[in-house]
């Protein structure tokens, strides 16, 4: 029985993970800038996931909500997060980017407050529109365009600085 | 607004980068995996030899709600029912063990305090 047990919270996890794991990575890595703090945050939304699973009636939106708190109580936890060397960005689909493009930009993604990096990852990388930005995060969309006009002045300026 | 419009296609071009595949094996073993059984065994067990004290335990539960360190404790319930299989079962096991634990640890301290 406990074997089954675990057979069916092994197959739901699978399955949610196969549905939205690597979505909820990028989401997190967004937002922490770190591959191994996301690696975590995912972890921990997951595990937590089996202990609330009876209530979850999205699953998609409930798990969104929830990597979303988990990196920002990482965020609090760590005043400082330690960066690895792996890369924050690729290349998208179709588009052809140099590694030292993709360098200098992501150093500059890297240094904006992580509200503003996840206004970014919602709106440009998700195609969310700002409403939807709004409601994935549970924030005003004037919030949201705010904080985007911000990163999007932020990313400019520093762009300039650092030229192709 | 139309500045805008210069930075945001050159941000298309790129995309954060996706997880590793090992995540998955990771994940499905931190939640799913077999380390419950010692403590299922040990759960299972303790429940068997202090089935009289449970009425005890429940009040004095109820009791330690309340304090400063339940917050602590109830993290503490999180983590052992994580450990077994995150079910209803695995949280009242989890409580029974936090509250005998916590219990005996009160217990010493007004020892030591005597």
């Amino acid at each position: 029985m406990l074997r089954k047990a675990r057979e069916d919270r092994a197959a739901l996890v699978g399955r949610l993970y196969d549905a939205h794991g690597a979505a909820l990575y990028r989401y997190a890595l967004m937002l922490l800038a770190d591959h191994a703090a996301a690696e975590d945050a995912v972890q921990q939304v997951f595990t937590t996931l089996l202990r609330h699973r009876a209530e979850i009636a999205d699953e998609a939106r409930y798990l969104r909500r929830s990597i979303r708190n988990e990196c920002y109580s990482a965020l609090r936890r760590k005043k400082r997060v330690a960066r690895d060397d792996r890369p924050l960005l690729d290349a998208a689909e179709g588009a052809t980017v140099g590694a030292e493009e993709r360098l200098a930009l992501q150093a500059v993604i890297a240094g904006l407050p992580p509200e503003q990096r996840e206004v970014i990852h919602l709106h440009v990388f998700e195609g969310m529109t700002f409403v939807e930005a709004a409601e994935a995060s549970g924030e005003s969309m004037n919030t949201i365009a705010s904080r985007y006009r911000y990163a999007i002045a932020k990313l400019r300026a520093a762009l300039r600085r650092h030229p192709e | 607004m139309h500045e805008d419009l210069e930075v945001d296609p050159y941000l298309r071009q790129f995309r954060p980068v996706g997880p590793e595949p090992a995540l998955r094996a990771r994940i499905l073993s931190a939640a799913c995996g077999r380390r419950a059984w010692p403590w299922i065994a040990a759960a299972a067990a303790l429940l068997c030899v202090s089935g009289a004290l449970h009425g005890a335990l429940d009040r004095r539960a109820a009791m330690i709600q309340g304090t400063p360190e339940a917050p602590l404790l109830g993290a503490r319930v999180d983590r052992i029912t994580d450990l077994l299989d995150a079910g209803e079962e695995s949280r009242r096991i989890a409580t029974f063990i936090v509250t005998a634990d916590e219990i005996a640890r009160q217990a010493n301290q007004i020892e030591e305090a005597r």
